[in-house]
């Protein structure tokens, strides 16, 4: 094991070289630092002085050289604003970090309860529920469903909670809703019988308006803060206040970014759990495992989840490194000073090849580290492999 | 297979209906058999022929979709339907292992973990040293050397040969009264087949278990079973001594399984194969399900009428040939079919 993990960090060594090597040429070329200054009157200074921070004067080998020795004790120099790149980048990885973590752990909760229970469940109403929403999500552009969020999950909501209460249409929806799903809990076993399970769903439909209505009469004459944000995530006059409100505050603007981000993941995760559990479930050694006299329970956790469960590990991890430089739309969407955020400013009309560079190179590190750490797990996971 | 031995199983009429989209699969037919303690019951027919089914029927084993009818009883314990009853018999008092080793022991689990789970299923009481010694003396058994390093062991350090020899301790590591070997050594080189089967042998004098051996090869059943029940297309066709399936055949059917066997008389003698493939179990051809591939067909073998299939002869020795006292009363049945053109022998 111990053999295995220093084998693959030894292997990711010459892969992080490569990749320095590949983001310092393609910066290099991807556009000019001085343009912007170019356009201006009595810049010789400033261009000078741009030339002069970024040696663009010297040879390529010396820049790369330069940059890389430096990088390697963590300085990242300094952006065209003159501003240290390190603090920036820190920041902004430690805002997406939070959001991306965030988003992983709910899909992955999710994801894999509702794969599991819809393949064991196949071709129930359950599982064709699961797979509805899954593919909504799936095929939903992230940019729209932001957008849809913002809209009907923050301002009407936070309109809502100005002068809240549920009309009418609201108690028919959520009573509907709440029947659909008691029913869906009560007839869960298969010996259940279609009439039980709708006298299960008429109960939970007047339940839920029952509730519904002392909500309503709750809410009335009430007025709440506009608590949902959508843009940063923090406000800025929440800066002065105790613990409480500010992480009350934090949450409200976390919370539409991370649905964004955990919905799409959730819909990946829960169909590839299905696929992974319906798989070991129809395995010989599951059939061994009942030949036994092994509970279905212990069947299904001991037995097919838990080799389900390598490499749904390994797509989690893998997933979680991409990610991480990857919710650039999401972070726009929502104005969010993350990773996202700065990549695109060092894109901006006068490329910022330093930003640009710690950026990708940050990017690629956690690629690479995620990688290693999906090769360890699947090993931990997999005697097959850790045997090798 | 003295009358007096004590009766285990007595399945009776058991029919297993899969419906699937195209129509309803007719797995299995009105199949009936009995097995006493320390019998060797050969069950043999083609890929298809319901003789899988109709084990996992009495195991419980069949997914929820399967509709399975009849009785199976364990020493007067009915096993079908009562779901309770086979749950806590299975890997108890009836074990199964099945075809394929190499995919049948869990990959992520040692050899000792997935013995100890099949004791500790039904002793929750056993201490954790007990079931070690136990485990150990079940690897030993079944002939693994160095049983000790076996248990700490993965399935994928062990050869084919090996993870069965592992599967059948697994089975037998409860003391079972019945084992259901589903074609133990179809996946498995002739060699180890071999010992496969000697492993059997072995394990049945020891524990005095019942088996049910099923298996394609007709070799494997003249070596080890008492009693054959022959199948096809999801019935039994027909049942009796080893001696009277392999010299007073009284079914086309079996007969043709004969002749398609390599080897078993003469040295030298051409392979008759049957022509034709099995009928498809969702449509049975009227008649004899046989009907179509068999050469001593005649109108009265296309006629359906209730009963007129189903198995006629004595307790030890019963057809569903309609024309069995013409089979039985030939010389060679197997001559029945027509021999290969080529003078050589073709074997795999």
């Amino acid at each position: 094991m111990l053999r295995l993990i220093i084998r693959r960090m030894l292997v990711a060594i010459p892969m992080l070289l490569v990749c320095s090597v590949l983001v310092f040429i393609l910066v290099a070329n991807a556009g000019d630092p001085l343009e912007a200054l170019r356009g201006r009157p009595n810049s010789q200074q400033a261009i000078a002085q741009r030339t002069a921070t970024l040696h663009l004067n010297e040879p390529i080998f010396q820049r790369y050289w330069l940059w890389f020795s430096k990088m390697l004790h963590g300085d990242f120099g300094i952006d065209n604003k003159g501003l240290r790149i390190g603090p920036q980048l820190w920041r902004a990885m430690g805002t997406t970090l939070q959001i991306v973590l965030l988003s992983t752990i709910i899909a992955v909760c999710l994801g894999i309860a509702v794969g599991v229970i819809s393949a064991v469940r196949q071709y129930s109403f359950f599982d064709y529920s699961a797979t509805f929403v899954s593919f909504l999500f799936y095929a939903m552009p992230v940019f729209w469903f932001a957008v849809l969020l913002k809209v009907f999950g923050a301002i009407e909501f936070n309109n809502w909670l100005e002068n809240p209460g549920i009309g009418t249409a609201g108690f028919l929806v959520i009573g509907l809703l709440g029947a659909g799903f008691t029913s869906m809990l009560f007839g869960f076993k298969r010996t259940v019988t279609k009439r039980r399970r709708m006298i299960a769903g008429a109960a939970g439909f007047v339940g839920t308006i029952v509730v519904c209505f002392l909500v309503d009469r709750f809410l009335a004459d009430r007025t709440y803060f506009r608590w949902i944000g959508t843009v940063n995530t923090t406000d800025p006059r929440f800066a002065h206040q105790g613990f409480w409100p500010r992480l009350g505050d934090h949450l409200g603007h976390l919370l539409l970014p991370v649905t964004t981000l955990a919905v799409i993941s959730y819909a990946g995760y829960s169909r590839f759990t299905r696929a992974s559990m319906l798989e070991t479930l129809s395995a010989d050694y599951v059939r061994t495992a009942r030949a036994k006299g092994v509970s279905e329970r212990a069947v299904i956790f001991k037995h097919a989840f838990r080799t389900a469960l390598i490499p749904i590990v390994t797509v989690v991890a893998l997933d979680f490194g991409a990610i991480f430089g990857g919710a650039i739309i999401t972070e726009t969407v929502f104005s969010i000073q993350g990773m996202g955020k700065l990549f695109r400013e060092a894109l901006q009309k006068d490329i910022d090849p330093n930003k640009a560079m710690a950026y990708l190179i940050v990017t690629a590190i956690n690629v690479v580290v995620f990688n290693l750490i999906a090769d360890i797990i699947y090993a931990k996971l997999d005697p097959r492999i850790r045997h090798e | 297979m003295s009358a007096d031995s004590e009766l285990l199983l007595e399945v009776e009429h058991l029919t297993v209906d899969f419906p699937t989209d195209d129509g309803v699969v007719h797995a299995t037919r009105d199949i009936s058999y009995t097995l006493s303690r320390g019998d060797v019951l050969g069950v043999v027919g083609e890929s298809g022929s319901g003789k899988s089914v109709s084990s996992l029927a009495v195991m419980g084993l069949l997914p929820p979709t399967a509709r399975v009818s009849g009785s199976a009883k364990f020493c007067g314990q009915e096993l079908l339907g009562s779901h309770g009853a086979v749950k806590s018999l299975r890997g108890n008092k009836l074990a199964m292992i099945f075809q394929d080793p190499m995919t049948a022991l869990n990959p992520v689990y040692t050899v000792g973990v997935q013995l100890r789970e099949a004791l500790r299923v039904h002793n929750r009481e056993m201490p954790k040293r007990e079931m070690t010694e136990r485990s150990i003396d079940a690897l030993e058994l079944v002939g693994i050397p160095n049983p000790k390093d076996g248990l700490d062991s993965f399935p994928h350090e062990f050869s084919g040969g090996m993870r069965q020899r592992a599967m059948i301790a697994m089975a037998m590591i409860n003391d079972p009264d019945i084992l259901i070997a589903d074609e133990p050594t179809t996946a498995l080189d002739v060699t180890v087949q071999a010992q496969i089967l000697e492993t059997l042998e072995r394990v049945q004098a020891r524990t005095g278990a019942a088996i049910i051996l099923i298996t394609h090869d007709l070799g494997v059943i003249a070596g080890m079973a008492q009693r054959v029940l022959v199948m096809y297309g999801g019935a039994v066709v027909e049942s009796g001594s080893v001696d009277d399936i392999f010299y007073r055949t009284s079914m086309p059917y079996t007969a043709g399984l004969l002749g398609s066997m390599p080897g078993i008389h003469a040295h030298g003698s051409r392979l008759r194969p049957i022509p034709g493939s099995p009928p498809s179990l969702i449509r049975m051809p009227p008649g004899c399900s046989f009907g179509p591939r068999c050469p001593m067909v005649t109108d009265a073998c296309r006629l359906d009428a209730p009963g007129k299939f189903s198995l006629v002869g004595t307790q030890t020795h019963a057809s569903a040939c309609i024309r069995r006292d013409e089979v039985l009363a030939m010389d060679d049945a197997r001559t029945m079919f027509a021999a290969t053109h080529d003078t050589e022998v073709v074997r795999d």
